[in-house]
């Protein structure tokens, strides 16, 4: 005979899976340092690639207004204004990816508890074992 | 207006039912609009005005991601902007590429607010998506309308001034033509006033609804609005940036479509309010219950 709850457990268990299973147990596969400092390595990466495209972008289009304030200021001056400007940036999009990342984590663990607990139950149900409160009552 | 729910309910068994289909068919219409949009407002380039190359387009959108739409109308936008002046071509192309790595390595699910963005504009009512934004994808969708609002504002300012590009590829001449391009688009303060009404309104909206007052929803709408009105419609006059009939229509609009997302979305009976309290071993729970409203009487449904 079909058991109501089993089907609806199951059917829980299949839903969240198919919404959350690609990105929650992908991240389940990691410690919570290491996917940080994966994630951390990758944004260091693409902000440097923008930061590149973007001083590339400066250099073609305003290399007059470059080359006039290196005669004024010298080229460290520039170059300093230049590196503080990359380095605040990437602090910035570094603290931003930090704490989207914990936060992911930190979901996404959660997400495995509760997957984990109708797993749990599921499985008591199957072998005919009662709940602790159950069995205690 | 509970035909309203009954027709939702239908239309939600529907979309569980054919979901697979569905989701495609939404994403080819979503980028066969955005595609023909583009070419309409500035099809300057023949080979990207042709249909099959849309429907190619629209096509690659149907079987990738919905954020990816954002990249073919980008990529649109880029090849009609390269006929009329290579500057634009180029700092358009700077931008897609520093957005694409900067937000869409992080959130690539809400690109698609990159491409609606752009969309409402073309179609002067830019004023429906900040209320429906802040109650359909929350605060986060700030930062994509932030991204998104420049890269308008740069096609716009082409499009006006599309006679004036010499696009020749000689330096002195590009150089001039990015000294005019970045006056234009980034000392603008239309566009600035456009994405402080866009941030305000979409934090404004997005906080007020997740309160546990009553009415949190219609609430924020009214508020979204009333920001939209006093800094979208008043300081777009007072900068001439805006055309008050479109405006006071996009309003309009604005209001119309985040009542019936409300309605369709968040229909509660406040009425039927319960408060309970209880504690477990751990922790105090103070629990307001709110009842939805169902088009049917559960009882009846059953039997």
């Amino acid at each position: 005979m079909l058991n109501a709850g089993k089907i609806r457990l199951m059917t829980d268990l299949a839903i969240y899976e198919k919404r959350n299973g690609s990105s929650v147990f992908k991240i389940n596969n990691f410690y919570k340092s290491d996917y940080i400092i994966g994630h951390l390595i990758a944004s260091f990466a693409r902000y440097t690639l923008c930061a590149l495209l973007l001083m590339a972008a400066a250099f073609f289009f305003q290399t007059d207004v470059l080359f006039a304030r290196i005669n004024e200021e010298g080229f460290s001056g520039v170059f300093t204004e230049i590196g503080i400007l990359y380095g605040a940036g990437l602090l910035a999009y570094l603290l931003i990816t930090y704490w989207v990342c914990s936060a992911r984590y930190k979901k996404a663990k959660r997400g495995t508890l509760l997957y984990a607990t109708k797993l749990k139950r599921l499985s008591r149900k199957y072998c005919g074992v009662p709940r602790r409160r159950d069995a205690e009552q | 207006m509970t035909g309203l729910l009954l027709i939702r309910d239908k239309l939600r068994a529907f979309y569980s039912d054919f979901d697979v289909y569905i989701r495609p068919l939404l994403r080819l219409v979503f980028a066969l609009l955005c595609l023909l949009s583009i070419n309409g407002y500035m099809g300057y380039f023949p080979l990207l005005q042709r249909m099959p190359v849309v429907l190619l387009g629209a096509l690659f959108c149907m079987l990738m991601p919905l954020g990816m739409t954002a990249f073919v109308a980008a990529v649109f936008v880029i090849g009609n902007m390269a006929k009329v002046s290579l500057v634009s071509a180029m700092v358009a192309a700077v931008w897609a590429v520093v957005v694409g790595l900067l937000y869409l390595g992080f959130r690539p699910k809400q690109g698609w607010v990159l491409a609606v963005i752009p969309l409402c504009f073309m179609w002067k009512i830019p004023f429906v998506l900040p209320v429906v934004l802040g109650l359909a994808a929350g605060a986060a969708a700030v930062v994509p309308a932030v991204c998104a609002i420049p890269f308008w504002f740069l096609m716009q300012y082409v499009h006006e001034n599309a006679e004036a590009f010499q696009n020749a590829v000689d330096f002195n001449v590009l150089t001039q033509e990015f000294a005019a391009l970045a006056g234009g688009v980034f000392r603008n303060s239309y566009m600035y006033l456009m994405i402080l009404m866009f941030v305000l309104c979409i934090l404004c909206v997005s906080v007020i609804k997740r309160l546990s007052m009553d009415h949190a929803w219609t609430v924020a709408v009214i508020c979204g609005i009333a920001l939209e009105a006093v800094l979208g419609v008043g300081g777009g006059l007072m900068l001439g940036g805006g055309d008050l009939l479109w405006d006071l229509l996009g309003l309009a609009v604005s209001l119309g479509i985040a009542l019936l997302y409300e309605y369709l979305f968040f229909a509660v009976d406040y009425s039927g309010t319960e408060k309970l309290q209880f504690e477990d071993d751990d922790y105090y729970y103070y629990v307001k219950a709110v009842p939805k409203i169902k088009p049917y009487d559960e009882d009846e449904r059953r039997e």
